[in-house]
């Protein structure tokens, strides 16, 4: 609203000090006109805000439930050039930061410095080298070998990353890095599901994204008007509907065998061997028309 | 001329918007995740320039198997900002009102989409920045 008064006062004010009042006023109003739908888009997705895990908190419950190192799941290095528009660069940055997470949690010290390399390259590519500069560089660099130190400096960089890009009115491409670092995270779940079927507590994590994607799709709804939006909404409706088919039973939890307060439901969820499957084909196919 | 004068009136439009945005986030960043502490920031920017008399509404998902951290940090322009989490059937599961401090450690049983709603008590102003004010809503996460 104070934007629009002082955009108000503006008006008027150029209004009487310009001759070519009626065409420039005409313009004015355009400008002004944007710039409110604009305010009414912020607004409207500042106050109901959705987010996720980030892609570290979700990789290391994955490793908690047995995940392993696995060298073929990550996106290849070498395609990091081959993205060329907004919604692939963005999307592809989330891949990326995904898999540098992966690297950084199971210790993989190369594969970190490759990772790293490519989510600085996608970072040029997005006009956001200032946040994945040579301070940041460094830091990893000095800390590669410390998981704890690097997760940190991680989750504290595309914190960075999302606060710049929303300075910069460019929300849309915050909301691609978010998604593309949740179908990586997806993906590597459901890979490893696939070779190691008979791991229950990995099949509940890969469930419960349902909870994460109920909110992404919240996030990317508030952008669907920007271009190459319609297409991501459009894939995370294909796998909401899978996920909806997953059996929820809700009961008040009693246990409270923990040292911090325990809030929340119990919540038991079922997954057929046949759903899953048709997940785990499902993610692979958006995540590799993703990649490719 | 007419190019100076448009450009003057954008930039007057979009200064307050960036100005409130990096204000906010050298807010989060020195005053808020320093709050922390031991918990792993999650690296989630949950923030909103807020008035007097305005709420927002945040839906968040949090794994069973993790001890969380919440702060809801707001500047010191608007007082006495107080949060609630409810569960998706908007049972109210925790309110901040009467308690100390806005940190609040948690856990849960299961892996949950909860929502936070915070509040900015008292008659709004939005004509007035002393009115306007950044609130973090900031998560932590530590192995249980």
């Amino acid at each position: 609203m104070k934007r629009i008064t002082i955009a108000f006062a503006a008006i008027i004010f150029l209004a009487s000090c310009e001759n070519e009042k009626s065409n420039t006023i005409s313009e004015i109003d355009k400008i002004v006109e944007n710039n409110v739908k604009s305010e009414e888009r912020t607004e409207k997705i500042e106050n109901i805000i959705y987010n996720i895990p980030s892609p570290t908190e979700t990789v290391s419950i994955l490793k908690r439930a047995g995940a392993k190192y696995v060298f073929d799941f990550p996106n290849d290095p070498l395609k990091v050039d081959d993205y060329q528009t907004t919604t692939q660069k963005g999307l592809n940055m989330g891949i990326y930061g995904a898999d540098l997470t992966y690297a950084t949690v199971f210790n993989k010290t190369t594969e970190t410095s490759f990772y790293l390399s490519c989510v600085t390259k996608m970072g040029k590519k997005l006009n956001v080298e200032n946040v994945f500069n040579e301070d940041v560089n460094e830091r990893i660099q000095d800390n590669v070998d410390n998981r704890d130190s690097m997760q940190v400096i991680i989750n504290e960089t595309f914190w960075e990353l999302d606060a710049y890009l929303k300075e910069q009115e460019r929300e849309n491409v915050s909301a691609l890095i978010i998604v593309g670092g949740w179908i990586e995270s997806l993906y590597i779940a459901t890979q490893f599901v696939k070779l190691n079927p008979e791991n229950e507590e990995m099949k509940q994590r890969v469930a419960e994204q349902k909870y994460s994607l109920n909110n992404l799709t919240g996030l990317v709804k508030g952008y669907n008007n920007k271009s190459g939006m319609e297409e991501v909404l459009s894939s995370l409706d294909e796998l909401k509907s899978i996920f909806d088919e997953i059996d929820e039973k809700k009961e008040k939890a009693t246990n409270t065998n923990s040292d911090v307060v325990m809030i929340g439901n119990k919540i038991t969820l079922e997954m057929s061997d046949d759903l899953l499957k048709k997940l785990i084909t499902r993610v692979e196919e958006i995540r590799n028309e993703i990649v490719n | 001329m007419k190019n100076i004068l448009k450009l003057i009136l954008l930039i007057t439009l979009l200064i307050p918007s960036i100005y409130s945005s990096a204000q906010c986030k050298r807010f989060t960043k020195k005053q808020c995740i320093p709050q922390l502490e031991e918990y792993t920031f999650n690296g989630q920017l949950n923030t909103a320039v807020l008035a007097r008399g305005e709420d927002a509404e945040l839906m968040l998902s949090f794994y069973s198997g993790q001890k969380y951290r919440m702060f809801v940090c707001a500047e010191e322009s608007l007082e006495n900002v107080s949060y609630k989490i409810l569960d998706t059937d908007k049972n109210v599961i925790y309110t901040s009102e009467g308690k100390p401090s806005a940190v609040f450690d948690f856990s849960v049983p299961s892996t949950q989409q909860l929502i936070v709603q915070v509040t900015v008590p008292g008659k709004g102003n939005s004509h007035s920045l002393d009115f306007q004010g950044c609130v973090s809503v900031l998560i932590g996460f530590i192995e249980e």
